[in-house]
Parts: C-alpha cells; sequence; structure tokens
C-alpha cells in the first residue's frame, strides 16, 4: 500500500521512511474521516473566482536563459534529462 | 533607547524627524540577527538604506527594516522554502509583496527559517520579529499556522481576506488557504505593512480587485463580537486566561458581546488536512528534479527514476507524508469518502461563518490550541483559512471577520492589545 502510492507519488522512500509510514499511514486516513451533508455543494476556493482577462500581449516573460538558470543539468538551451531513447 | 526597541511605524517617524537614518536602523538590526535567519542580505538591505537616506524614496516606512519568510522568492537571495530540495535555488523571478517592499524603500534585512514549505509552526520570522532582530516581517499562513505562532511568541499576525495580498511569488503549498501575512509586533505595524503589499496583482489570478481603505480608526463602540464562553478542551487554562482577559477590555472599549458556537467547525481540523495534503500534493509535483532544484541520478536511471530519487532525496519526512496522504486522497475510493465530503464540509464552514454574521460582526476565539501529533491538532484560526476571512492573532485572542472586512479586524487588534504588554516587548 504505501509503497504503491510512494510510486504514484513519484517519491523514494527510505527503509526509516517506509517503517514509519506503514505504522502511521492508514491511522491518519481513518482519523480524518469526515460526514457532510450531500446536498452542499463542494467548496473548491473560498471566494468567488471571477475571471480576469487581460490584453493579449506578452509580459513577464522569461528569457531562455532565466528558464534555465536553476536547472541542476541544461544544455544548449534545453533542459537535460537522461537518455530516453538508446543513445540518443 | 535602542533603535531596535521601537516599533516599525516610531522609526518611520524618527527617520522623517531626521533623529536617525535609515542606514543606522538597518545596522542595528543586522547587528543582532540570529539563527532566525536563514539569509542575511547585509549589502543590499544598507545600500537600499543609504538611498533613503540620500531622498530617493517618498514612502512613510521607506528606511524601516523588514524580513522576508524564506517561501518567498527573492531574484537576490536563494530561497530553499525549508526544503533540502530546494537549497541554494535562487528564483528567476520575484514575488509581487517583494517587488511592492523595494518600490516603498523597506530594506530587506534577510530570509528567515521556515518550517518545510511553510507547513509548520517553526517560525524564524516571528522568532526575528519577537526577538527585536526585525520590526515586522512577511510571512505565509496557511491553515492558521502564522496566527498559531504568533501567539506562542507574543507577536502580532494579521492574515488578510484570502486574495487580498497578492501570492505571486510565493511558494505555494496549500493554494486555496495560502495567505501572504504581515507579522509584526503591534497591531499598527502590521496594518502599515499590510497598506503596502496589499492590492490587486495581474500576475495572481486570485487577487482580489477591490479598493482597501485600512485608514479608518473609529474605534470599536458598537461592534458586536461572538464569543466563546466555555473552556474548549484544546485550549489551557494560560490561553484562556489570556482569551478573557482580551474579551473584558473589548467590553470596556464598547464591544457587545454573545456567545456563538459554530458546529461545523467540529471538523475543521479534518477538512484542513484533507484538503491541504490534496492541494500540497499536486503543487509539489513541479519539483521533479529536472527543471530546477536538487537532482538525484541514480547509476542507469531513467528519466523517472530521476524524478524518484530527486524528490526522495529533496522531500524530509513530514513532506513526502503529506504529499503521499493527498495523493491518497485524490485517488479513486479515497476521493469519493474523504475529499469531496471535506470539501462539502467547508462549504458548511463558510456557510456558518455567514450565517453568524448576520448576528454579530465578528467572532473571537482564544488564538492558542493545544498542539499534539500534526494530524490530530489543529489550530485557532483553521476556520478564517477554510473560509478566506480576514483574522487577527493578538494577545491570545484569535479575530475573524466577514470578507473584506480586513479594517474591522485591524480596529478589534488594537483594542485588544492595548490590554497587555500584547506585543513582544
Amino acid at each position: 500500500m504505501v509503497d504503491n502510492i510512494a510510486a504514484t507519488a513519484h517519491i523514494a522512500l527510505t527503509e526509516e521512511d517506509r517503517k514509519k509510514l506503514a505504522a502511521e499511514f492508514d491511522p491518519i486516513i481513518e482519523s480524518l474521516a469526515v460526514t457532510a451533508d450531500d446536498q452542499l455543494a463542494e467548496t473548491v476556493n473560498p471566494l468567488p473566482v471571477n475571471n480576469v482577462l487581460r490584453d493579449d500581449v506578452v509580459a513577464n516573460e522569461l528569457t531562455n536563459e532565466q528558464a534555465l538558470s536553476g536547472a541542476p543539468e541544461a544544455q544548449d538551451g534545453q533542459f537535460m534529462v537522461p537518455a530516453i531513447l538508446d543513445g540518443e | 533607547m535602542s533603535l531596535t526597541q521601537l516599533t516599525a511605524t516610531e522609526m518611520a517617524e524618527k527617520l522623517r524627524a531626521g533623529e536617525t537614518t535609515a542606514v543606522e536602523l538597518v545596522t542595528a538590526h543586522l547587528d543582532v540577527a540570529s539563527e532566525a535567519f536563514v539569509h542575511v542580505n547585509r549589502e543590499d538591505a544598507l545600500a537600499v538604506a543609504a538611498d533613503v537616506d540620500a531622498g530617493k524614496y517618498d514612502h512613510p516606512l521607506a528606511g524601516v527594516p523588514v524580513v522576508l519568510s524564506d517561501v518567498i522568492v527573492t531574484t537576490e537571495m536563494p530561497t530553499a522554502a525549508g526544503s533540502a530540495y530546494l537549497d541554494g535555488w535562487v528564483s528567476p523571478y520575484e514575488a509581487t509583496v517583494v517587488t511592492r517592499l523595494r518600490e516603498a524603500g523597506l530594506p530587506i534585512l534577510g530570509k528567515t527559517r521556515v518550517a518545510e514549505f511553510g507547513m509548520g509552526n517553526d517560525s524564524g520570522a516571528h522568532e526575528a520579529v519577537a526577538k527585536h532582530q526585525a520590526p515586522f516581517a512577511v510571512v505565509s499562513d496557511t491553515a492558521g499556522t502564522a496566527r498559531h505562532s504568533a501567539a506562542e511568541t507574543g507577536v502580532v499576525a494579521v492574515k488578510p481576506t484570502y486574495g487580498a495580498i497578492s501570492r505571486y511569488g510565493l511558494v505555494a503549498a496549500v493554494s486555496s488557504m495560502d495567505t501572504i501575512t504581515p507579522v509584526a509586533r503591534t497591531t499598527a505595524d502590521a496594518k502599515a505593512l499590510h497598506e503596502i503589499l496589499v492590492g490587486a496583482d495581474q500576475l495572481d489570478p486570485t487577487s482580489l480587485h477591490h479598493e482597501w481603505d485600512l485608514a479608518t480608526d473609529t474605534g470599536v463602540d458598537g461592534v458586536t463580537l461572538g464569543i466563546t464562553v466555555t473552556q474548549p478542551d484544546n485550549v489551557s487554562d494560560d490561553a484562556w486566561s489570556a482569551y478573557q482577559h482580551g474579551v473584558r477590555a473589548l467590553h470596556d472599549a464598547g464591544i457587545t458581546t454573545m456567545e456563538v458556537t459554530l458546529e461545523s467547525l467540529d471538523q475543521a481540523r479534518q477538512a484542513a488536512h484533507i484538503i491541504g495534503a490534496a492541494e500540497f500534493s499536486a503543487n509539489l509535483a513541479k519539483f521533479d528534479g529536472i527543471r530546477f532544484g536538487n537532482r538525484v541520478t541514480p547509476a542507469n536511471a531513467t528519466v523517472q527514476d530521476v524524478i524518484t530519487a530527486s524528490r526522495g532525496a529533496g522531500f524530509g519526512y513530514a513532506t513526502k507524508r503529506r504529499v503521499m496522504l493527498g495523493t491518497q486522497m485524490l485517488s479513486t475510493g479515497t476521493i469519493e469518502s474523504h475529499f469531496r465530503p471535506a470539501q462539502r464540509v467547508r462549504t458548511a464552514i463558510i456557510n456558518d461563518h455567514h450565517t453568524a454574521f448576520e448576528t454579530v460582526d465578528a467572532l473571537a476565539v482564544p488564538a492558542t490550541t493545544i498542539q499534539g501529533k500534526e494530524y490530530e491538532s489543529a489550530t485557532a484560526g483553521v476556520g478564517a483559512s477554510l473560509a478566506g476571512l480576514p483574522a487577527a492573532s493578538v494577545a491570545g485572542v484569535h479575530i475573524c471577520a466577514p470578507p473584506y472586512a480586513d479594517e474591522l479586524v485591524y480596529r478589534i487588534s488594537a483594542v485588544v492589545e492595548q490590554t497587555t504588554a500584547g506585543a513582544a516587548s
């Protein structure tokens, strides 16, 4: 169960994480049970949100260099990732 | 009297009177900076202060120094948000609140310690303000943590109406509850900082377009306040005593009180943890070890392996647990048993507040609740976070009011603080 959720969440666990989560995870979820009136609407945002439109002009953009400035690895103006295809 | 003992408002007055300089103010605070800071911005703060002293700014608070919680992104300082994942990262863009502080000429002393991604009560900003290492601070408040920490450290935190202050550049944790929040030693200082930060921002789609007027100061005579009359189980005797002291002061100032109990708040803890974890897991999906932050590349790794290893190495245990809980909450089965009912509980909480506000102008509860295990605990202000209400924690009293009534919250807060040593001194 914990390993499945960790895989879905893309999080590697240490052995210690796994032990603690195995003990804590289900009891936390059980402790968070709520009962609600089915007639009520679901709130996604606390205040009414209206669409706000702005002029269709480019603004507040990052340069390529800025966008890559925090990347752990970059090459030729692009983010570097491990090869997806053999030899590529 | 040491310059650091002054309130921000007094510092501004002395500056205008020519009795001190911005450089002196910045230096006095930098000299006492402690481990509450994770980054000290000495050169830049002194440069801004020198510009203030040279007359380059005309804002009334220009030259009064401020600190930022390290969940607010800056281009000239790193932002780690308390996480090893972001350690050393420098944002390519700047938070709107930082831009507004810079434009007003407030020297930024540095960034302060924060629980990972702001999810917890540990806050160097509160510590720095309480210990006179800064007169005020800009922090984030998600489910009442900034207000709880204010009560613990004896300072004032005032969460605005949701959307009143731009969240652009705040490292997002729980987007429907995250709120930029001023922290200060006095209500007047929190309000002065709030006035610099507040206002619509095209870069934040949840930003409110509203004409804010926090300037009126008509007292609280005639205001009706809903109060708690029975000590709740999760409130200590000391916290209850402080609360009653504040309520008596409000009585003396002309406030009418009546008992108000919102039954829906019985499930606020669960709703906030469920919704909080779900939104947190979605917000943290962007931390992939590819675009920014710290990467871990296992041998013969695929892209997926890099993402999983980087998140595993970069996130602390509480963050991993929250992301996984949120992932679970949004999964088949649990989304129906927990997440959607929690969103309906949130509606009930909003409705209950609005009904109460037909009878009373504001609500006051004890500001400090006993904090046990994380998921078994809630702050006094969690209801205001779920409902997007303006709220203050001051001298042991938590105040909330209807959306847009931020000015009323400040008026009530100002009365409460007069009754006690109130603010840390």
